[in-house]
């Protein structure tokens, strides 16, 4: 299995939750699964292929919107 | 159930909202009830009682997404899908259940108890929509609004026997929705018939500002312009779902459909996709998914709107606060979003998935170049027992006839489902796909459908 108890519980500290006996089973079958699944990932050449980010075709621009900048929001 | 016959009739959302009780305590499909005031404006859905489910703001009412760390959460705001459901008259008599921040396909997860399909209260409805899609099932509301991230409409919309649609990404706002997946998310809703469907987007849709995905696209006039004249249209069925699904019943239903819009004067042509590429579909939907979740939702501390829980240090308040916050499900799929996001992993999950996702994209998009739907059974089976334990499988059935459906998540692209007949008593569905932004065509075949279908029990 590409992930361990170790890398399980890793995982779960950067995700900033502790796991019971059952979470731990739950992962494991899981991952195992996902791994499956995963290989056929390997059959498709993407060599060439850009990543997709999203099916948005034009995405707003950011602008600022008069809300409290940080210090201000900080100083409320 | 239809709108009209709740339209303009003050009466109508007092009465579904006293059925919506009584249904409660064998659906579960609610999480918070909202008692009618009596008033509402002049629109087109005026005093329809409809259910939002609850992983969409509501100003003042409270939105949990399913979840114990937010079962505190009452926004300030109203999602614009809210705003503009009232503005034309809407009487929203409930939140929803769902899975657990929308993630699941069975309704099994919410922190506030499984609910039950209508059909036989032993299944589930299918999710992570279930309790809107139960309670436009079970009659109690013509219409019901849910959000569709990996098929979290058109499944349950298939298990319940009624009517899911998913628009074109970027057609109706998601400002205001407690995401799933941001690249994959689309607001969708259940009706029973496709005249309200068509209604109900021309209420949804829009360009909104708050939204940085939003289209400008035109607002279109559905309703008026509903035709089920589909005369040379070209329909193309998915051949490896077909061949996927082990069930001859549901072929058998779906071979109907296909006679139907044959004898309307449709152009039907079947139609075989790159086998890997189709079977990656579910695993890609699954990483990316993930993996934004887990961007998402680093901000669910449970301190400003959930259960608080005691630490010694800011730290182990968030940890303790995300552990009793979170289901077995929920953080499961976080540990697979975690794992893709890692540094060493990256490239070789997250990267590589969101590049198929660009192949699967195209190569749907580029066969549809040269027709105007996409058609197969969606889903293989009837909805499973509630009994029965959800795994991902590795077989063709589930990545390609069980999942299908995610394409239209990975592509944008338009899809709805609607009712092709019964096998065990238990409602199965049909898929329709359109171009991006061509709702109209897959309204148009839609209503073929329904106009012949021997027996629309949907109604």
């Amino acid at each position: 299995m590409m992930i361990d108890e170790a890398m399980i519980q890793k995982l779960a500290e950067y995700l900033r939750f502790r796991l019971d006996e059952e979470d731990i089973l739950l992962i494991k079958e899981e991952f195992s699964a996902y791994e499956e699944m995963l290989k056929v990932f390997d059959r498709i050449d993407t060599e060439n292929t850009e990543e997709m980010i999203s099916p948005a075709t034009v995405l707003r621009e950011d602008k600022e919107d008069g809300m409290a900048v940080l210090p201000q929001a900080v100083k409320k | 159930m239809k709108i009209t016959d709740c339209l303009n009739r003050k009466e109508a959302a007092f009465r579904a909202y006293e059925k919506l009780l009584e249904s409660q305590k064998d659906l579960n499909a609610v999480i918070t009830p909202i008692a009618p005031s009596g008033s509402f404006s002049d629109g087109k859905l005026s005093g329809v009682p409809i259910a939002v489910k609850d992983n969409v703001s509501t100003k003042g009412i409270l939105t949990t997404a399913g979840s114990a760390i937010l079962q505190n959460n009452i926004p300030v705001f109203d999602a614009t899908i809210v705003e503009r459901l009232k503005r034309e008259g809407a009487v929203i008599i409930a939140k929803s259940s769902l899975d657990e921040l929308s993630m699941g396909s069975r309704n099994l997860t919410s922190f506030f108890g499984e609910v039950h399909n209508p059909h036989d209260l032993s299944r589930v409805p299918g999710g992570s929509s279930g309790g809107s899609a139960a309670l436009v099932a079970a009659g109690i509301v013509p219409a019901a609004i849910g959000s569709d991230t990996g098929d979290s409409v058109r499944k349950p919309a298939s298990y319940c026997g009624i009517i899911g649609v998913k628009p074109t990404y970027g057609l109706i706002s998601r400002y205001g929705i407690i995401p799933y997946a941001a690249s994959l998310d689309t607001v969708g809703y259940f009706t029973t018939n496709v005249k309200d469907a068509c209604r109900m987007l021309e209420v949804l849709a829009g360009h909104d500002e708050k939204d940085m995905t939003s289209s400008d696209h035109r607002k279109e006039n559905y309703e008026e312009e509903l035709t089920s004249d589909i005369r040379g249209k070209k329909v193309l069925i998915m051949k490896d779902v077909l061949d996927a699904i082990k069930d001859e019943r549901i072929r058998r239903l779906f071979d109907n459909v296909i006679n139907i819009l044959k004898k309307r004067g449709a152009l039907v042509e079947e139609v075989c996709f790159d086998k890997d590429l189709l079977c990656a579909a579910f695993p890609v939907y699954y990483t990316i998914a993930n993996a934004e979740a887990v961007i998402h939702h680093v901000n669910l501390t449970g301190i400003p709107s959930g259960k608080k829980e005691e630490g010694e240090d800011y730290e182990e308040i968030i940890t303790a606060s995300r552990t009793k916050g979170f289901g077995h499900n929920t953080k499961k799929r976080f540990m697979i979003g975690a794992y893709a996001l890692q540094e060493e992993n990256r490239e070789k999950v997250l990267v590589k998935a969101r590049k198929i996702r660009k192949q699967i994209s195209d190569m749907v998009l580029k066969k549809m170049e040269s027709a105007d739907v996409l058609l197969a059974p969606s889903a293989p089976k009837i909805a499973p027992p509630i009994k029965e334990k959800a795994r991902i499988e590795t077989d063709e059935e589930f990545l390609i006839a069980d999942n299908h459906m995610v394409i239209e998540n990975l592509s944008g692209m338009p899809g709805m489902s609607m009712p092709m007949g019964k096998v065990e008593g238990m409602p199965v569905g049909v898929h329709i796909a359109a171009k991006l932004f061509d709702e109209k065509t897959m309204f148009s075949v839609a209503k073929a459908i329904e106009e012949d279908s021997v027996k629309m029990f949907c109604e």
